[in-house]
């Protein structure tokens, strides 16, 4: 696990200081070289968090909670990862307006993802009182 | 985490840089454009591919 987030490191300054050194004369070009890292290292990563929730998975079946309520936190975890990708891309091209119409939007799905929850969550209480 | 996509488009960008300005010494600046807009298609192509992936990946894990 550590070697990999020592060759993360490595390769994305390698990948900023390239990117500066192109981006000198072609801007779009070390804008670019910063969203190919971020993929990688955000693939990579991804591959490792699967086993997190494999982890995640085995303790909900086993505590008796029904597996329903789990599928949209889940959910909501996997939008934020890819909202904060596609902002940070923004922001690395220098446009917030697009940067924070994502976000933006990326928070009233999470919220309609996640609404459910917080509906069954009242009722459970109100039964309970 | 193959290194070789970061340094493929470093070398694409610096590859149309130098050409760029070769061009636009020689008089030629309608090529230079094309030169740049050609390498920009190229890159776009490959971080496109990427981050495609990245979005499978994360679809297929959180089960979107």
């Amino acid at each position: 696990m550590e070697t990999e987030l020592v060759r993360i490191a490595g390769i994305g300054i390698v990948g900023a200081v390239l990117a500066v050194l192109i981006s000198e004369k072609k801007p779009e070009m070390g804008m670019l070289i910063g969203l190919a890292f971020g993929a990688l290292a955000l693939v990579l990563v991804a591959g490792k968090a699967s086993a997190v929730i494999k982890l995640i998975n085995d303790s909900v079946d086993k505590s008796g909670i029904d597996a329903k309520l789990i599928v949209p936190v889940l959910k909501v975890t996997g939008m934020a990862y890819v909202t904060q990708f596609a902002v940070d891309a923004c922001r690395d091209a220098g446009q917030n307006s697009i940067a924070s119409k994502i976000e933006i939007a990326g928070k009233i799905m999470m919220l309609a993802v996640a609404a459910p929850i917080a509906t069954a969550l009242i009722r459970m209480i109100t039964t309970i009182i | 985490m193959d290194v070789d996509l970061i340094f493929k488009i470093a070398a694409i960008g610096i590859l149309v840089s130098i050409l760029n300005i070769v061009l636009n010494k020689s008089g030629r600046e309608e090529q230079a454009m094309m030169t740049t807009l050609a390498g920009l298609v190229v890159v776009l192509m490959l971080v496109v591919r990427e981050i495609a992936n990245l979005f499978d990946t994360v679809k297929a894990l959180f089960g979107f």
